[in-house]
């Protein structure tokens, strides 16, 4: 018998109490999207230019600095569901401070590739995903979490999907999708069974769950418990794009607009990653023995799939998804590393998430150059399936071969470009080095000295892949003129600045550690 | 002894509606093997005394998602065998070995007793962590959960709801988009 009855004392519901102040740079991202979709169908004039790119710029760069004045917080907020601790606002910052950068690389990507009319909707979804992945990186409770990691990649399979006119993009889009929905499905069974052992879905009461009714410790005693570790350690390991679960990456990487890879690559990444780390630590930490194992196989394979089958692709974008997925073998090996590698992991995120925007951003304006004859044309027309299209983007299809007098015809992109291929590289005086030394000593701390060794390998053989790109822009080189390139100043200040940050940060890697020491909670 | 029969018809109603979507040639027939399915959740639901999860299950799943699958076959015009692509035999034979390896994954997480021994197990023993709900008033309970301890993802789904709304519709509309650059020729 249903019984509908109103509530005797409506005072007896403690509706949690919102820390305004602590949540404003997520309510920045998530309510600026509102605000400019709403703003720009009233006032047709607003969607004019640059504009709801320097909005959204603007927006996400507040967002960054309201993060650094909450620089010495650490509490919990809305009744534990989130928590803002130096880990939370080293995420957020990495994530604000992208999206800052995406949004000027797809400045003119938008009106070159026809899509003026969309160009508010591409700004809106790239903010309302990246607060998704901010409530990822501060989630203490897994139905927060999983809600997250929803809002983070349904927005983005969108993005890869909207360039309509691309079938390669369609493709890509559906394959992340439909991979994606599947991975997301097992990511919640993981959660059900988890909550089935312990009753709680926050962090800290799985971790703490004590004792049943029954005075039994349901965290110590139930293989129910594993096998929820297990699917939601699948879960991650797709999001974040670990071999054996990385193959949707090069495809999608390739397939999606060079923004969005960018984007993809760094913020999607890194909130993943940090939302991974976060569950792995707090929730499960007294399983380490059960799932650091797990965690080491996934690292080692995505070490070596990124280096090795990195080496045997010719097509730029799919060489920059393998070497992605190289840096997450980093990534993980920060992860494995519990207490020890949380400040490895923050700085190779923060390190990572700016070179790889940075390289993405390049390989888009490079392509980015005025109208050329119409005989070559046909050079632009490339085979899809049975389907011949006009390649509209024609990065996508870049190869090594394609690079060759680059040096010439780009001098400033290709020299930007170098810099940022030797930090990925771990070339000393850049910031790839600093994060690569720190995550190999996490290891050797932890005495994986296996991993380690791993690593070191991956980096030299990763090495190679990257050499081979500048090779390949520096050495052979035609007879050909300078471009008359036509991109965005906006993508090339935001390229800039991610190439100041690798060198400075490179000799001077001091402000990013302190930023993030004491970050283990 | 009531519940256990209605648990027992239940159960194979759901069991026979899951297997009739996965094994009927007619899409049609499997959408509504699919409401079978999820009707006799409901009744599950109700044995559990959770109503406001059987309505819902009812309204919603055997009700809006059933007649969307539906319209959507027959938007489609695939409402018969012939025009489906059938999956290869080779994709049957893994997808019954992922199907049953997942399938013994999980009876292994819950009947297969971890390092605490039988005691530890939760499908025998029954218990889990927090106390269970007192059910008579499920609907105030689930409004209380969703404004106090549920509240940031009760919000955090709006702005889900927002992409999806927006996705969709920029997704649709940008078909016809500038056509002064050249359109794919499409076969």
């Amino acid at each position: 018998m249903i019984t509908f009855q109103t509530v005797a004392n409506p005072d007896a519901f403690e509706v949690p109490i919102v820390e305004w102040g602590a949540l404003s740079p997520l309510l920045i991202m998530a309510l600026a999207p509102i605000l400019l979709v709403t703003v720009s169908s009233v006032v047709p004039s607003f969607k004019k230019a640059s504009l709801p790119t320097v909005y959204t710029a603007g927006a996400a760069l507040l967002s960054a600095a309201v993060t650094a004045t909450l620089w010495s917080d650490n509490r919990l907020l809305m009744d534990g569901a989130l928590t803002i601790d130096r880990f939370t606002l080293v995420g957020w910052l990495i994530i604000a401070v992208g999206v800052a950068a995406i949004a000027m690389l797809l400045d003119n990507y938008i009106v070159k590739q026809g899509y003026f009319e969309q160009i508010i909707e591409w700004n809106v979804l790239l903010m309302i995903s990246a607060a998704g992945g901010m409530i990822v990186v501060a989630a203490q409770d897994l139905i927060v979490l999983f809600v997250g990691i929803e809002v983070l990649s349904i927005a983005t399979y969108v993005l890869v999907g909207l360039h309509l006119r691309k079938p390669i993009a369609q493709e890509a889009a559906f394959k992340y999708f439909i991979l994606g929905a599947v991975s997301s499905g097992v990511f919640a069974y993981g959660i059900a069974l988890v909550y089935g052992a312990t009753g709680s879905t926050y962090l800290s009461e799985i971790a703490t769950s004590g004792r049943n009714s029954l005075g039994l410790n349901p965290v110590v005693d139930s293989s129910l418990m594993l096998v929820g570790i297990a699917l939601m350690l699948g879960g991650f390991a797709f999001k974040v794009g670990a071999a054996p679960f990385h193959s949707w990456t090069p495809d999608v990487y390739q397939g999606a607009p060079t923004p969005i890879t960018a984007y993809m690559a760094s913020a999607v990444k890194v909130a993943a990653a940090l939302g991974f780390a976060r569950v792995m630590h707090d929730a499960f930490g007294e399983f380490s023995v059960d799932w650091q194992p797990l965690v080491s196989v996934l690292a080692v394979l995505s070490l070596v799939a990124g280096s090795f089958i990195g080496l045997a692709q010719k097509n730029l974008k799919r060489i920059l998804a393998y070497s992605s997925i190289n840096h997450v073998g980093f990534i993980l090996i920060a992860i494995y590393a519990l207490d020890e590698g949380v400040e490895a992991l923050l700085f190779y995120s923060a390190s990572y998430a700016f070179t790889v925007i940075g390289s993405f951003g390049i390989l888009m304006m490079m392509t980015q150059t005025e109208p050329v004859l119409a005989e070559s044309d046909d050079e632009k027309m490339v085979m899809i399936g049975a389907n011949k299209i006009r390649n509209l983007e024609s990065a996508d299809g870049m190869t090594l071969d394609d690079l060759a007098g680059a040096s010439k015809r780009h001098p400033l992109l290709a020299g930007l470009f170098a810099v940022l291929l030797f930090s990925q590289a771990g070339v000393p005086f850049t910031v790839g080095f600093w994060a690569k030394l720190q995550a190999i000593l996490a290891a050797v701390s932890v005495e994986a000295y296996l991993l380690a060794g791993f690593a070191i390998l991956a980096a030299v053989v990763a090495a190679v892949l990257y050499l081979r790109i500048v090779v390949a822009m520096y050495l052979k080189s035609d007879d050909s003129e300078p471009a008359r390139t036509n991109y965005s100043k906006l993508s090339l200040i935001a390229v800039v600045a991610c190439v100041l940050l690798t060198v400075g940060l490179g000799i001077y890697p001091e402000p990013l550690s302190d930023l993030v020491t004491n970050a283990g909670s | 002894m009531i519940d256990v029969v209605v648990f027992g018809v239940s159960a194979i109603i759901v069991l026979g509606g899951a297997l009739g979507v996965v094994l009927s040639k007619n899409p049609v027939r499997a959408a509504l093997s699919l409401v079978a399915s999820f009707l006799a959740v409901a009744v599950l639901f109700v044995i559990q005394q959770a109503h406001f999860l059987a309505l819902v299950q009812v309204v919603v799943y055997g009700g809006a998602i059933v007649v969307l699958f539906l319209f959507v076959i027959m938007l489609l015009g695939v409402d018969k065998v012939e025009d489906l692509d059938l999956p290869e035999r080779s994709q049957v034979v893994a997808g019954i070995v992922s199907g049953l390896a997942f399938f013994g994954l999980i009876c292994a997480g819950l009947f297969v007793s971890g390092p605490g021994g039988d005691e530890g197990n939760v499908a025998l023993t029954g218990q889990i962590g927090r106390n269970p709900i007192d059910s008579t008033d499920d609907i105030n309970q689930l409004a209380a959960d969703i404004f106090t301890r549920n509240l940031v993802p009760f919000m955090a789904t709006a702005l889900l709801l927002t992409i999806a709304t927006i996705g969709a519709v920029v997704m649709v509309k940008n078909s016809e988009a500038d056509s002064s650059l050249p359109e794919a020729e499409v076969n």
